[in-house]
C-alpha cells in the first residue's frame, strides 16, 4: 500500500478549511497571506462558475467581480476573521457573501452611471440577482467536481507510482474521462491492446479495483475538511445527490497534467492583489 | 438549449454520480455496441486464466487438458476452431458461461457468456458428436437461432452453430 505523504504530491488539496479559515482570519501576516491562498486556489473555480453560469456574467466581468470580492471583501476587509463555524459550512457563507458583494458592486455602478452613460454595465444583470433559481446548484456542482477531480488526480499518483498502468487507463478511459468531461468511453479493443489485458474477466476487474481506489481517494479527500468520520459518510451522500439532480456539467476541470492546467497556486490571490 | 443537449447534460451529471456508486454492479462497464468486441477479446484470451476460476482443483486438469495430444490450445479460439478437441474442455466452458449469465454481478456481458454457453454445446455436438446438455432439442434449436441473429458472432463460432442447427433439424 502506497504511503501518502506531502512530498508524493497526493497531499496537495488544501486541509481542513475551519482551521484553515480561522488561521486565514487571525494569524500573522505571512501565515494568513499562504492560508488565504490555500482557500482561494480551492474556492475560485466554483465560485467562477456561480457567477458566469447563475449570475450570467461574462466571463471578464465575472472575473472582475471575483478578483475585487478577494482584493476588497477577503483581504482588506478580513471576511474570514467573521467567518463563523456555528453558522454552518465555509462554502456556504463564501457564495452568500460573495453575492451580497455583487448586489453592491451593481448598485455602485448603476449610482456611477448617472454621471456617466459609457460605462460597460453589468447593470442588466441585476433582475437575474433576483432570479429565484437556487443560487448554490451549480457552485456545489462544480465544488462537487472539484473534490472529485482531486481524488482522481491522487488516484493516477497512486496508480503511476505503483505502476499500475492497466489501472489507471481503463478507468480514466472508461469511467473518468466520460464522467468529467462526458466524452465517450474509449475504445474497448483498442484499450485492451494497449493495456495488454488478457482477457473481459481481467478488463472488469482491473475496472472494479480503480472503483475501489477512487473511492478510499474521495474517502481521504473529503476527509481533509468534513473531519469526523460521520461527516465523511454524510458528505458523499450530499455531493451524490447535487450531482446526481444536476443538469449540466462544467467541462474541463483538471485532473491529470495533460489537460487544460490548473492555475499555479497563489495566482488567483496574487491577481486579487493587483486589482485597483 | 435543445433536448438532445439537456439529455446529454443530465446523463453526463449521472455519470459523473455514477462514479461515487462505488460498489454498485448497477453501472455498465461496457456498451451494446461492443459486445463484438468483448466477444472477439473473450475468444483470444487463455483457456486456462478464465476457466481455473470455475473451481481450484480443475487447474491441472485444464493444463492436462489443454497440453495433451499436442493440443496446444492457448485460446478459446484455438479451442474452437480445433478440429478433435476434449469434449471435456466443452463441458467447462459451457459450467462457466452458465455461471456468468446467471450472476448479475458476473463480469461478462450476459450476452457474451450466452453466446459461450451456447457455442460450447455447439462445437461438442458437431466436433465431438456430444450432447453435453439437458436442453432438448426445441430449446436448443431456439438457442442457436438467437446465437445466429447475433450480427456481432465471430464466423468460426457462427459455422458451428449453422452446423449443429442442420443436426438438430435432420434428426427430426
Amino acid at each position: 500500500m502506497t504511503t501518502i505523504s506531502k512530498s508524493d504530491g497526493l497531499a496537495e488539496f488544501p486541509s481542513t478549511p475551519w482551521p484553515l479559515v480561522i488561521t486565514a482570519g487571525t494569524a500573522s501576516t505571512t501565515v494568513r497571506i499562504q492560508s488565504l491562498d490555500d482557500l482561494v486556489s480551492r474556492y475560485y473555480r466554483p465560485l467562477l462558475s456561480h457567477l458566469v453560469c447563475v449570475r450570467r456574467l461574462s466571463p471578464p466581468q465575472a472575473e472582475d467581480i471575483l478578483h475585487g470580492f478577494l482584493h476588497r471583501k477577503v483581504l482588506e476587509q478580513k471576511l474570514l476573521a467573521s467567518a463563523n463555524r456555528e453558522r454552518g459550512r465555509f462554502r456556504t457563507f463564501l457564495l452568500k457573501v460573495l453575492d451580497n458583494f455583487l448586489v453592491g458592486e451593481i448598485r455602485w455602478e448603476r449610482a456611477q452611471k448617472r454621471h456617466a452613460d459609457d460605462v460597460a454595465s453589468i447593470e442588466e444583470n441585476e433582475e437575474v440577482i433576483a432570479d429565484p433559481e437556487q443560487p448554490a446548484d451549480t457552485y456545489d456542482r462544480v465544488w462537487a467536481q472539484t473534490v472529485l477531480a482531486e481524488a482522481a488526480r491522487r488516484m493516477q499518483v497512486e496508480c503511476l507510482q505503483g505502476q499500475r498502468d492497466d489501472v489507471w487507463g481503463l478507468f480514466e478511459e472508461r469511467l473518468l474521462r466520460p464522467a468529467l468531461e462526458g466524452t465517450p468511453p474509449g475504445d474497448y479493443e483498442e484499450l485492451v491492446g494497449r493495456l495488454r489485458v488478457a482477457s473481459p474477466t481481467s478488463a472488469y476487474n482491473l475496472l472494479v479495483t480503480g472503483k475501489r481506489m477512487f473511492a478510499r481517494r474521495l474517502a481521504e479527500v473529503i476527509g481533509e475538511y468534513a473531519g469526523e468520520p460521520q461527516e465523511v459518510a454524510r458528505e458523499v451522500r450530499e455531493l451524490h445527490a447535487i450531482l446526481a439532480r444536476a443538469h449540466k456539467i462544467t467541462p474541463g476541470l483538471p485532473y491529470t497534467s495533460g489537460n487544460a492546467p490548473a492555475e499555479k497556486s497563489g495566482d488567483h490571490l496574487r491577481n486579487a492583489k493587483r486589482q485597483p | 438549449m435543445k433536448p438532445a443537449d439537456n439529455d446529454a447534460d443530465r446523463d453526463g451529471a449521472h455519470r459523473l454520480a455514477s462514479l461515487m456508486d462505488l460498489e454498485s454492479a448497477a453501472t455498465p462497464l461496457w456498451t451494446a455496441a461492443e459486445l463484438g468486441a468483448v466477444f472477439r477479446h473473450q475468444m483470444s484470451a487463455p483457456v486456462q486464466l478464465d476457466l481455473g476460476g470455475v473451481a481450484p482443483n480443475l487447474v491441472p486438469k485444464l493444463r492436462f487438458l489443454c497440453e495433451a495430444q499436442g493440443l496446444l490450445l492457448n485460446s478459446f479460439d484455438d479451442l474452437f476452431r480445433h478440429p478433435h478437441p476434449p469434449v471435456e474442455l466443452f463441458e467447462i466452458v459451457k459450467k462457466w458461461a452458465r455461471r456468468n449469465r446467471q450472476n448479475p454481478a458476473a463480469a461478462l456481458p450476459k450476452e457474451v457468456a450466452t453466446a459461450l454457453y451456447y457455442g460450447s454445446i455447439a462445437a461438442a455436438l458437431v466436433r465431438c458428436q456430444r450432447q453435453i446438455s439437458r436442453l432438448g432439442d426445441p430449446a436448443l434449436k431456439q438457442g442457436l437461432d438467437w446465437m445466429l441473429a447475433q450480427q456481432w458472432i465471430t464466423d468460426p463460432v457462427r459455422s458451428l452453430c449453422q452446423e449443429a442447427r442442420s443436426m438438430l433439424m435432420k434428426k427430426k
